[in-house]
């Protein structure tokens, strides 16, 4: 179809309709649309709330998730679900199962990769090695040291995935575990600068990988009102050049929609998270030109 | 004319969509997972059979009833839910330290972070205690002189948590600066020894208590915080809890 003849169909057989715009680019129709779905602190949450529960009746549960899930991807093949941590801990599943039916469950639905929370380390740093096992997604983690533990070569600093030839660079960090986790539990792990972390990889993710999205799955929190100073998603965000999309966990955080904030060059940097208990799942798409360039959506047309 | 002044008015809305910065080109919602939602019945397959090893009809029984919901936030500096983990605590462990050392515990202390749930008005079940408090964390009793315990109230006085704790009485003023400070009824004394019950997490650095590793002498009880919790709702009939005075701002 020729561009003119396109946008007078499309847009004045809209307005005829009274009806609003959507899906349609102001260059082309075939832009890409790369969607990303994610949950955090899930805690083990494995079957929705019960009715009789006085504040999520009937709310959760990994059945509806599913069904989500498997919707938003028959629409959209090129989907990623990813998680930000503390998945174990929260009902008697992962006292009786060790935290085996929450990776099962998470693989069932195709999830690409998590990021590790401080409740991952309640059973031990060797109890969550024992699970990795029953977990068919990845492992992101670049900001803890895993030398002489039993977890060393089973994480990964940080992976790429394709979908519809754009290039997505995910790495994920971790919170301080000390005076959080009894040492006990993480043992030999060390922790390591997020921030600087945070901005290796990357500059590793954009000039030698090459991706057209990066995004950094977060244990850190949100925001500390009480210690403004202290490392969390918002100060990361204010201090980072090149991440496009913050997906935070750990300080229980419902957030309405996604917000938006300004990096360090001046650049928007989104950062959004779910709450907690799988009471909710973030979608968020982006869109990107034939260059693989990220792209405006015609959404500002909604008249 | 009229048609031609339409078509322009599009144009320029199509223009200001294309040149706005590039870097804005998403679109984000949190979508609720509610009953609106069908179950994907594959799912619940693959777990009933865990469901059905947990015992779920014995976990369910209720072993309580609670009057109202209670949250562990429902005060700024002490809350309903907070308080009964201190008193539970204290009546439930208070007996066997004194049978094993002669000796009372003194003071409660507890965290609000190791609270990960509410009681919902209605029947209290184990499960209840599951979601409450699904760590394996143990009582623990700590011997603390009274300088140990003054870093404590300085500690609860920084941070501004509803921490559940017993045996203190704590009141700021408006600007957080402290007014008076009691144990139970009396001033703190340097000189003193004072028995803390807290938890085997608390003791080891967790929440950042380290005034707690200051402990000259501690007793391991063997009783899981759950426990605590579940043998108290086994038995307390009703469950009424509220908030008090023991730590508020004037």
């Amino acid at each position: 179809m020729d561009r003119r003849k396109f946008l007078k169909n499309s847009v004045f057989g809209s307005l005829a309709l009274g009806s609003t715009i959507h899906n349609y680019s102001c260059e082309t129709s075939d832009l890409k649309k790369i969607t990303i779905l994610h949950t955090n602190d899930v805690h083990s949450h494995i079957e929705p709330f019960s009715s009789e529960h006085s504040e999520f009746p009937n709310q959760g549960g990994f059945e509806r998730r599913s069904t989500l899930v498997n919707s938003i991807r028959n629409n959209n093949p090129n989907t990623l679900l990813f998680d930000a941590g503390d998945i174990f801990q929260g009902t008697p599943y992962f006292n009786f199962f060790n935290g085996e039916l929450e990776f099962k469950l998470m693989s069932l639905l195709k999830y690409d990769a998590v990021t590790i929370g401080n409740h991952d380390f309640d059973n031990g740093i060797t109890g969550l090695y024992e699970q990795m096992p029953k977990a068919s997604f990845d492992f992101l983690i670049s900001n803890y040291d895993f030398s002489n533990t039993v977890l060393e070569g089973k994480t990964r600093n940080y992976k790429i995935y394709n979908k519809f030839g754009i290039k997505i660079g995910v790495f994920g960090l971790g919170i301080e575990l000390e005076g959080l986790v009894t040492k006990e539990l993480y043992k030999e792990t060390k922790y390591l600068d997020p921030i600087e972390i945070s901005r290796d990889i990357s500059n590793r993710l954009k000039f030698e990988e090459n991706c057209d999205l990066i995004i950094c799955l977060s244990h850190l929190g949100y925001k500390y009102d009480n210690l403004p100073e202290r490392v969390c998603d918002y100060n990361l965000a204010k201090k980072s050049n090149h991440i496009d999309l913050i997906i935070g966990g750990h300080t229980h955080t419902f957030m309405d929609k996604p917000i938006v904030l300004k990096n360090e060059k001046g650049n928007d940097v989104i950062i959004n998270q779910v709450g907690c208990f799988g009471l909710y799942l973030g979608q968020i798409d982006f869109f990107f030109d034939r260059n693989n360039k990220r792209s405006f959506r015609s959404s500002v047309l909604k008249i | 004319m009229r048609i031609f002044s339409f078509y322009l008015l599009f144009i320029s809305l199509l223009f200001q969509g294309c040149f706005e910065t590039n870097n804005n080109s998403f679109d984000g919602k949190n979508i609720s997972i509610n009953s609106e939602i069908k179950v994907d019945s594959s799912i619940i397959n693959f777990y009933l059979p865990y469901k059905s090893k947990l015992q779920d009809g014995l976990m369910n029984k209720p072993i309580s009833y609670s009057l109202k919901t209670y949250k562990k936030n429902d005060g700024i500096l002490n809350s309903s839910l907070g308080n009964m983990f201190a008193d539970a605590t204290y009546d439930l462990i208070n007996p066997i330290f004194k049978d094993k050392t002669g000796n009372s515990i003194d003071v409660v202390l507890l965290n609000n972070g190791g609270i990960r749930s509410i009681i919902s008005q209605g029947p209290v079940s184990e499960k209840t205690a599951f979601e409450l408090m699904p760590f394996e964390n143990s009582i623990v009793i700590v011997k603390l002189d009274g300088n140990s315990i003054k870093k404590m109230v300085d500690y609860l006085v920084k941070v501004r948590l509803p921490h559940p704790i017993k045996g203190l009485e704590i009141i700021l003023n408006k600007d957080y600066s402290v007014e008076s400070v009691l144990l139970n009824n009396n001033p703190i004394d340097e000189n003193k020894n004072y028995f803390v019950a807290t938890t085997d997490y608390l003791l080891d650095g967790g929440d950042k208590m380290y005034f707690l590793a200051e402990s000259k002498e501690t007793t391991i009880i063997d009783y899981k915080m759950r426990d605590v919790l579940i043998d108290y709702f086994i038995k307390t009939d009703t469950l009424k809890l509220k908030t008090d005075n023991r730590f508020i701002i004037n």
